[in-house]
């Protein structure tokens, strides 16, 4: 392996390292916070009240999230982050008109279908997107 | 202060969008409000959910187009706001999902694009406060 594919390796793998710790870290502390306020809520006071103030509660954790992928993408050498712009554009302009799409379908008999199911269209899109963005910029 | 190149790619984006939505809305509504209407059995009325997918081919072309010509700093600034926005309605949508177990009202995907556009004005305050 060549010093400059050596050196490409680095910049795209830490990043993602970097990544996958902070991902781990926010999720598991989401999953502890999901996992009390389930068990509080169903098991100990299901009419508390103010549950859906306590519902809410694992959104706090959950927002460690934005910001270790903001720290993610400003890790990343110039090109990889063009594409990953590119692809979170594609991204979020494609969740935006499936779920208004599918929105407007549900108005003429189409399932309606819980507001939990949005993140898989989301990597769905963001998927494709990245295929699109890598391919323009191979 | 916005350089010609990008003034001239938001010129363009904007009338693309313009001509998209307008393409979207008109198919859209014309399929589902008088096809339809006409024929609420019809086995083909699912195909309709193809027209979003016309649509999305053409503002995503715009999208790409528009970041390819804006220059580095408002790429960088860009970036930030999509990525605060994406995650921000990953969560959101999904805590209201998980909302809709205890009681909350169901609403429908119609929304959704309303939680997305108030992450991207939120995402856009924060890069544009942190590049200044």
């Amino acid at each position: 392996m060549t010093n400059e594919s050596c050196l490409a390796d680095k910049s795209t793998v830490q990043p993602l390292r970097r990544l996958a710790l902070d991902s781990c870290i926010a999720f598991g502390l989401y999953a502890v916070v999901l996992a009390a306020t389930i068990w509080y809520l169903k098991r100990v006071h299901p009419a508390a009240p103010g549950k859906y103030l306590i519902a809410a509660l694992p959104i706090l954790p959950a927002l460690l999230i934005p910001r270790a992928l903001i720290r993610y993408f400003r890790n990343l050498d110039e090109l990889q982050q063009k594409i990953r712009l590119e692809a979170l554009a594609f991204a979020f302009t494609g969740t935006a008109i499936l779920t208004f799409g599918y929105g407007f379908l549900e108005g003429v008999g189409l399932q309606h279908l819980s507001w939990i199911h949005v993140w898989p269209v989301m990597a769905a899109c963001w998927v494709i997107g990245e295929v699109k963005a890598t391919r323009h910029y191979r | 202060m916005d350089t010609t190149e990008t003034k001239k790619a938001k010129r363009r984006l904007w009338i693309e969008l313009a001509v998209a939505y307008f393409v979207f809305l008109g198919a859209l509504y014309g399929c589902t409000l008088w096809f339809l209407r006409a024929k609420p059995g019809a086995p083909w009325k699912y195909l309709i959910g193809a027209v979003p997918v016309v649509w999305l081919a053409c503002v995503s072309g715009s999208m790409t187009r528009f970041i390819r010509c804006l220059d580095e700093l408002k790429q960088k600034i860009a970036l930030d706001t999509l990525a605060f926005a994406f995650a921000g309605t990953l969560i959101l949508t999904f805590a209201y999902g998980f909302l809709e177990n205890f009681g909350v009202p169901r609403l429908s995907w119609i929304h959704v694009p309303l939680v997305m556009a108030a992450c991207v004005i939120a995402g856009s305050i924060i890069a544009k406060a942190r590049y200044r």
